[in-house]
């Protein structure tokens, strides 16, 4: 990156404020004929998958893990399609639009949890347990205390993670589509529930991948636009981005003030990661532990690729688009990419990446429900109220009625919470996931005088030590997903 | 409390709480079972069908 900084710092002497562009009429927030029928066409698709998948979902194996029959290719993408936001799409470029080079320390942080899956996590894993990560720590440990202590860490990220994501929903939704906030959240937690209820692990696997694919095509494809602009030379964007902002928007800057508060930041991203359960989860879809490895490789290639795009997209929206017009739109910078889209695609482009983003949504809260209804009926139900004795359609019955709960409650907080800080929540969510399930999970697979007591200690810890430590941090001062882009991860 | 995310107390502290437990009372089966365990984790269920053969 110094290379690269000093390449297009050469010879340039600041010719600030070169261009201005006048404010573009912008028509976000009104309803978009395409994106409403994108939208349709992506919920009329995954609710037909849906369809064929509840026909072949009849044990919980089929319900929370698709039966571990998914080949790399498809975990690989689901996995991506799991982890990628619509908060990494439209956090991650508003957060480069308006720092530049800063914007990256979340796509580094959320990318290198990723290695520290590959080479720890996956196969030991995959190879310990059936549902959930609980059974990891229950193959050596005294089951009924840690898998009470794993499935509430579970649960509690589960419920921040969701509330994170409806609120967002709510947000992006009302500005892109013109719906009321109520609306956008009911609608999202009432497509998520038909696809989890009834098609479990395999129709949220097939949402994941579709939304996967249509999330790389639409950045891709605008990132394309944007270097079309430059004579597909990167270089020749960030001089822009450097003529017009100065060249401090290639150097590190005041995003992360400390060295501290960034390594801070980015143990919590990068084991975070490790502990996210619904994350963990999708190794039990495969067969075996090389069908786990190759399916991280993929996700992991796949995860970097887009946020690779993402900083084009950043950096072409501050040059194309201009901060104050993307700021005026939504304070943060959050809208940099849909405006970005509206600039070089027009009305129908627009309308693509909001339809886009809308199913990223719907993607992520389908993987994170489907995970809490694991916690709750494998680890509560089946292995400490009944000893593990649950006969199997008692189990997948009470999955069910896991999952209609889940979504009730994520649609009730998500209106309830509609004006909490969505970075808190989101915040919170990682750091618990680092704190709490991480380190339990760690020293279980790696450490032979690892105890019971020892795993209940370090996940209680976890939970409540970043829990009071969040309540007690400086407040980040904003709300809703029009904040900065930590918020709607 | 400065920080704005607590990760670089709260990991090492989990970690360090879960350590400090473990040693001040062993458990036993907990050991025991850590071969299995181990020889699972990197071979699979397959690995255990074979080492249970021999």
């Amino acid at each position: 990156m110094n290379a690269l900084t000093l390449l297009t710092a050469v010879g340039a002497e600041a010719t600030k404020e070169a261009v201005k562009t006048a404010k573009a009429a912008t028509s976000l927030g009104q309803p978009n004929v395409t994106a409403i029928a994108f939208f349709f066409l992506f919920v009329s698709i995954t609710l037909g998958i849906t369809y064929w998948a509840a026909r072949r979902t009849r044990s919980t194996r089929e319900y929370f893990a698709a039966g571990g029959s998914l080949g790399s290719v498809q975990n690989g993408f689901a996995l991506a399609g799991d982890y990628m936001s619509a908060a990494s799409f439209l956090g991650i470029a508003g957060l480069v639009s308006m720092s530049g080079f800063d914007g990256l320390i979340y796509s580094v942080g959320w990318l290198v949890g990723w290695p520290v899956i590959t080479f720890l996590i996956a196969e030991p894993l995959r190879n310990l347990g059936k549902f959930t990560f609980a059974d990891v720590l229950a193959f050596r440990l005294r089951q009924r205390p840690v898998r009470i202590a794993a499935a509430s860490g579970t649960l509690t990220v589960v419920t921040f993670y969701l509330i994170a994501q409806m609120v967002g929903a709510g947000g992006l939704i009302h500005l892109m589509f013109g719906l009321s906030y109520k609306v956008a959240v009911v609608i999202v937690g009432g497509v998520m529930l038909l696809y989890v209820l009834f098609g479990g692990m395999i129709a949220t696997t097939w949402v994941q991948i579709i939304k996967a694919v249509l999330l790389l095509m639409g950045a891709t494809l605008l990132a394309g636009l944007v270097l079309s602009r430059f004579g597909w030379n990167p270089l020749e964007l960030f001089a822009a981005a450097r003529d017009r902002y100065g060249s401090a928007v290639l150097a590190p800057g005041k995003l992360v003030a400390s060295p501290l508060e960034a390594i801070s930041l980015g143990i919590a991203l990068m084991f975070g990661t490790a502990g996210l359960p619904h994350v963990l989860m999708r190794f039990y879809t495969v067969p075996d532990a090389a069908t786990a490895r190759r399916s991280v490789a993929l996700a992991t290639t796949i995860i970097g690729a887009f946020y690779l795009v993402t900083f084009i997209l950043g950096f072409g929206a501050s040059v194309l688009v201009g901060r104050e017009t993307i700021n005026s739109v939504a304070a943060g910078g959050n809208m940099a990419a849909p405006l970005l889209a509206e600039a070089l695609g027009g009305t129908g482009f627009l309308g693509f990446i909001s339809a886009v983003a809308f199913a990223t949504i719907l993607a992520v809260v389908a993987g994170l429900t489907l995970s809490g209804s694991a916690a709750l009926s494998h680890d509560l139900w089946n292995h400490v109220v009944c000893k593990g004795q649950s006969p199997e359609h008692e189990q997948l019955r009470i999955a069910k009625i896991a999952t209609v709960i889940l979504a009730l409650l994520a649609i009730g907080l998500g209106i309830l919470f509609k004006d909490e800080n969505v970075a808190f929540m989101v915040g919170l969510a990682f750091a618990i996931a680092a704190s709490a399930n991480f380190p339990a999970l760690l020293l279980s697979m790696a450490w032979k005088k690892f105890t019971t007591r020892g795993a209940v200690a370090s996940m209680v810890t976890g939970t409540v030590s970043a829990v009071v430590l969040i309540l007690l941090s400086p407040p980040s001062g904003s709300t809703s997903c029009t904040t900065p882009p930590p918020s709607c991860r | 409390m400065p920080l704005k995310n607590p990760g670089i107390i709260t990991v090492p502290l989990s970690f360090l709480v879960g350590i400090v437990v473990s040693l001040l009372a062993p458990e036993q089966s907990s050991q025991d079972a850590y071969l299995a365990a181990h020889q699972r984790m990197h071979l699979g269920p397959v690995g255990d069908a074979h080492i249970a053969k021999h």
